[in-house]
């Protein structure tokens, strides 16, 4: 009887051991079929990253810089902006190497435009935001640098017009992450920089171990503060430096990432600033031109023991699709990313670890974030570009890699979880790069988000997204007619059966870089979006119901109903 | 955040020899026998006692030395073990007790690279010896050795395969380099032998909540508390856990409960105001966030300290700078483990000599002052703090024409040292030679006024002298100067010894109220003081004798 009864036992492990092979195979084969493919050379992007490094480590060498996909020529597909670094003393080149503009072909290649499009500066830098701060209907275009930034004016016709000086936003310091926001809602794009520290490019500090002779880049902590610069645009093309009285003033922060949203639903945009080994800075709307820094107060500030981490990069998205936007903040190697939960009642919930995104960032050093739909499943992903800043790690006794390999994370839909799954989604994901910036837009139109990853001191990759479209999907491009067109502040609810998914259009993001304004939404198996509920930057709401899945649709402010 | 303490209790077996007891013999063995079962039965004072009796007549008796040094760790007088330990040892080299114990001794006090030397000579010649193994172990895990430490705890389970407290600090050292699976490995095989160890059900729980897995660190984290309610990193990740469950009230009473037994815990302290605000109790939040802010600040100024030190670890400047900063922070351990480092890497540096002797003075380590000040004064003879320093540590020794010595060659050096010309008005005071302590104290007040020391020792001079010869109306007078002065020094430093010089001058002029409230204070500011106690049988003794 016994021996039975193990007999049985067996057949039962067995059965089960059967259950959860197939299982386990059913699970990897959900995402086989979609594939990140590096089509950067086919595609004719040539453009590469020089940061000008000579060996004498100049602290901007570290930050590599960013990119965006906008549609700059208004012909429906988006184009590709890179940002380029500069050389520094002792640096050798016969090149100069340019800030470059590709304009998309519509048939999955690029023609570099720079030169007719007059928007190859030649400094050194970093970041980039567009958006229509003359509200005459074309994206211009914002880049930050060390040293004088510069405002790239659409002319409509292809070309740009530099007017940085005359429009006020030059902004001559360390200058890295950018982005634009109509917070005073007057109709009128505002412009929040970053700036990140003070350094003299002629009193270089030596750093690393000076009795070996072993040079590193220095850490923030060499280095004093700045405070970042809030713009507020007076309506006739030029601008007002506003931070003091808006109470932005701030010199502690070290700051890189930045992104604006709203993420108290209160109708106005706020601001989180991701600091390079300073306290975070989130500094809340108060409705009256002002804000407050309530980082602190409201948990989003420090990690979760309460030590400021190096922030890179930061993305707001609501992953858990309860209408309230989440936010992430990248971080150095051996401190986790963080992931905040909008607790809906003005404070965020650490929720790294119970995401199960803590881990496995743990060895990575991150910078750029987003958060994403690749699988057109309805929950937003989240993914992360890596790459150290010190090449010569071992020397120094650290461990990791100086290149390093992106993750995705895949939203385990209602059970609050990611899956880190980059390695089953083709030969693009899995590359191992320096990289620093990204920028996300299905750029070949095949209903599905492509991406661009920029890389420090070489080539971007373009990772062609083959297959995520097996699910449905929905792109939204809205125009607005109440100020700026590009309906940056706008905020969409796209409903499908019992998901109500929540984008809003957004101006600089992630690290250094610009999603294109086009809003994706997948909506898994559903053929039919129920409704779409916009709320326009104006306040103004517009509804629309029943809208077939699988297009781009072209909503105007008050139009379309 | 997991307590990556050792557990000790393992190997404190070590230091108890249990020899028979001859209830009427007095014999030095007898003695040092009683001595030794008294302190097995946790009668540390008695046990003392007997082993003092032991020297006394035997003392040459190196077991009851290290019997004496034995109980001294027990005592947490560290200073006298050590000195019993050695002098144990000095006759006879190499006794496995004394040997044992002052390894251990150094490893509780952080001096693990002292430890360990000791404990692999120990290991070498007693390589199945349980305890040793596991000491060796212990003080690699607290000197941070990892790697070595896991090697030694696994040669001691090969020992005693059954040893929890072992599992549970090889886990500990495997969480250390990140080996998660082999930390919950030992941390489970541990609470399978033994389901009561705080630490493996504290740090097993740590493991889980950093994993996200609440469900199974909220038990063991419970268990761990339950065991042992200072286990304050339990308390901390409950605490992170009620946070993520919104359950703020219950996060606020561990993380208080985390703060008063850490009081710097900056964690806890950033976590309570999260808490707290979100229970909109924004006045205690930022009472909360405003302490964080500033524990952080010290933090952040430390950690810049020490990473200079990882990219200049040659320099004896920047260890010289860290032991600067943990001391303006209270971290006097560490201080003076930056300062040796510093003599480490350059010998001359007189200054890190000077700051070694004032901790050690401080530590009550008089030959390491003693030491380390003349090492000092080697490089740089004619610095008269130095010799001041020096004239202090032979003072606490009773070595007072050495004392002497000293101070009067500060003043050779630097004529308006105050603290060296108090010094020696204290020994001639000592001496009994009242015009010369009293010329001293003067000449002390001249170059400085509110030199506290001098005005509580001319304070003592005057009610020692005014009992004796001068006339009524001088007395009087006597005593009001001699009460300002006592007044004057507890104003400047109201220390508990300046209190005991204002009650003695008020009970003298017949202020008894004033005196009672002084003594009192004394009391209760140090109540361990039999000095203060006296004082005031004596001031009530007289009471009653007048009534």
């Amino acid at each position: 009887m016994k021996r039975r009864n193990s007999i049985i036992g067996i057949l039962i492990l067995l059965l089960i051991t059967i259950l959860v092979q197939r299982i386990s195979i059913r699970l990897v084969n959900a995402d086989t079929h979609i594939q990140f493919v590096d089509v950067t050379q086919e595609a004719g992007i040539h453009w590469r990253h020089v940061d000008g490094r000579s060996g004498q480590k100049y602290f901007m060498e570290t930050l590599g810089s960013g990119a965006a996909f906008f549609d700059y020529d208004a012909d429906g597909d988006p184009d590709l902006y890179f940002v380029n670094g500069a050389p520094l003393p002792g640096y050798i080149s016969q090149e100069i190497p340019t800030n470059c503009l590709y304009e998309n072909n519509g048939d999955g290649t690029f023609t570099d435009v720079t030169k007719k499009a007059g928007v190859g500066d030649t400094g050194y830098g970093h970041g980039c935001a567009v958006g229509d701060y003359n509200n005459d209907g074309t994206l211009d275009l914002y880049v930050t640098n060390y040293g004088t930034n510069r405002l790239y004016r659409n002319n409509g016709d292809g070309t740009f017009t530099e007017i940085a000086e005359p429009a006020g936003v030059t902004e001559p310091r360390w200058s890295t992450g950018c982005a634009f926001a109509d917070y005073d809602r007057d109709g009128n794009l505002d412009l929040y920089v970053v700036n990140y520290i003070v350094f003299d490019i002629d009193e270089n500090p030596w750093c690393g171990f000076k009795e070996k002779g072993i040079r590193a880049y220095c850490e923030p902590d060499n280095f004093i503060a700045q405070s970042d610069t809030l713009y507020r645009n007076n309506g006739d093309g030029t601008f007002t430096d506003v931070t003091k009285t808006a109470g932005i003033y701030n010199t502690t922060g070290k700051g890189l990432g930045v992104v604006w949203s709203d993420y108290n639903n209160d109708g106005t945009p706020d601001i989180y600033v991701a600091n390079d080994s300073t306290e975070n800075l989130f500094y809340h709307n108060n409705g009256d031109g002002t804000f407050e820094e309530v980082g602190f107060m409201i948990g989003v500030a420090l990690s979760e023991n309460g030590v400021a981490e190096n922030g890179m990069g930061t993305a707001f998205g609501d992953w858990n699709n309860d209408g309230w936007l989440d936010l992430t903040v990248t971080n150095y190697a051996e401190q986790t990313n963080t992931l905040y939960h909008n607790d809906a009642d003005g404070f965020f919930t650490d929720a790294t670890v119970t995401t199960k995104t803590a881990q496995i960032t743990y060895p990575y050093l991150g910078w750029a974030t987003a958060f994403l739909d690749y699988d057109n499943d309805g929950y937003q992903d989240l993914f992360v570009a890596n790459g150290h800043l010190h090449e010569n790690l071992a020397e120094l006794g650290q461990e990791g890699t100086y290149e390093q390999r992106n993750l995705l994370f895949r939203n385990n839909n209602a059970n609050g979880t990611f899956t880190e799954v980059s390695e089953t989604l083709g030969v693009g994901m899995k590359l191992t790069d320096v990289s620093r910036g990204s920028t996300f837009a299905d750029y070949d139109l095949d209903g599905d988000i492509d991406m661009v990853v920029t890389n420090s001191n070489t080539a971007p990759r373009l990772l062609r997204n083959d297959g995520g479209n097996g699910k449905n999907w929905l792109q939204i491009r809205l125009t607005s007619t109440n100020g700026s067109s590009d309906a940056i502040g706008a905020r969409v609810e796209v409903m499908t059966g019992k998901l109500t998914q929540t984008r809003e259009v957004r101006s600089g993001d992630g690290y250094l870089s610009q999603q294109d304004l086009t809003l994706h939404f997948g909506i898994g198996d559903y053929e039919q979006v129920e409704s779409i509920e916009v709320q326009w930057q104006s306040g103004t709401k517009q509804l629309i119901e029943s809208v077939s899945a699988n297009q781009m649709l072209f909503l105007e402010e008050n139009r379309n109903e | 955040m997991s307590q990556k303490g050792v557990l000790f209790l393992v190997f404190l077996l070590i230091i108890f020899v249990s020899p028979t007891w001859n209830a009427t013999a007095q014999t030095p063995q007898d003695l040092y026998a009683r001595g030794m079962q008294e302190a097995q039965r946790g009668q540390y004072t008695q046990a003392l006692r007997y082993l003092q009796h032991a020297i006394q007549r035997d003392p040459a008796s190196a077991q009851a030395y290290a019997g004496l040094g034995t109980v001294y760790i027990q005592l947490r007088k560290f200073a006298e073990a050590e000195v019993a330990l050695k002098h144990a040892l000095d006759i006879v080299p190499g006794l496995l007790q004394a040997e044992a114990n002052l390894a251990l001794l150094y490893t509780r006090i952080e001096r693990n690279d002292e430890a360990i030397d000791i404990y692999r000579k120990l290991s070498e010649n007693h390589p199945d010896s349980l305890q040793i193994q596991i000491g060796l172990a212990a003080a690699y895990q607290k000197a941070s050795r990892f790697a070595e430490a896991i090697e030694a705890y696994h040669r001691t389970l090969n020992l005693s395969p059954k040893l929890a407290e072992a599992m549970t600090n090889l886990g500990s050292c495997y969480e250390a380099v990140k080996q998660q699976k082999q930390a919950i490995h030992y941390y489970e095989s541990a609470l399978v032998l033994n389901p009561e160890l705080s630490m493996a059900n504290g740090n097993l729980g740590a493991i889980y909540q950093k994993q996200g897995e609440f469900d199974k660190a909220r038990p063991l984290l419970e268990k761990a508390i339950r065991l042992n309610p200072n286990f304050t990193a339990a308390s901390y990740s409950l605490g992170l856990i009620a946070t993520k469950q919104r359950e703020f009230q219950r996060a606020v009473a561990l993380y208080r409960s985390v703060i008063a037994q850490q009081p710097d815990h900056i964690g806890a302290y950033y976590n309570l105001a999260q808490a707290l605000f979100r229970l909109k109790q924004a006045t205690e939040g930022k009472r909360a966030m405003e302490i964080y802010s500033r524990l952080n600040a010290i933090a952040q100024e430390i950690d810049t300290r020490e990473r200079a030190i990882l990219l200049e670890p040659s320099n004896p400047r920047k260890q010289y700078q860290l032991g600067l900063t943990y001391e303006k922070h209270g971290k006097f351990d560490k201080a003076l483990e930056a300062y040796q480092a510093a003599v480490r890497l350059q010998p001359e540096y007189a200054t890190a000599h000077y700051k070694l002797g004032k901790l050690y003075f401080r530590k009550g380590r008089f030959d390491a002052a003693e030491r380390a000040y003349l090492s000092a004064i080697a490089v740089a003879p004619e610095q008269a703090p130095l010799h001041a320093g020096l004239g202090a540590v032979y003072y606490l020794q009773d070595r007072l024409d050495e004392a002497l010595a000293e101070y009067k060659a500060a003043l050779t050096y630097d004529a308006s040292f105050v603290h060296a010309q108090v010094g020696i008005a204290v020994i001639y005071h000592r001496h009994g030679e009242f015009e010369e302590a009293l010329t001293a104290y003067h000449t002390a007040l001249k170059l400085d006024a509110e030199a506290h020391h001098a005005l509580n020792g001319l304070a003592r001079l005057y009610l020692e002298g005014a009992s004796t010869s001068a006339p009524p109306t001088k007395k009087e007078a006597h005593i009001q100067e001699t009460i300002a002065l006592a007044e004057k020094a507890v104003r400047l430093a109201p220390v508990p010894q300046y209190l005991q010089t204002l009650a003695l001058a008020y009970f003298r002029a017949g202020a008894h109220q004033k005196a009672l409230k002084a003594i009192h204070t004394a009391i209760e500011m140090e109540p361990g003081n039999d000095a203060f106690r006296q004082t005031l049988a004596k001031m009530k003794e007289s009471d009653e004798k007048t009534k």
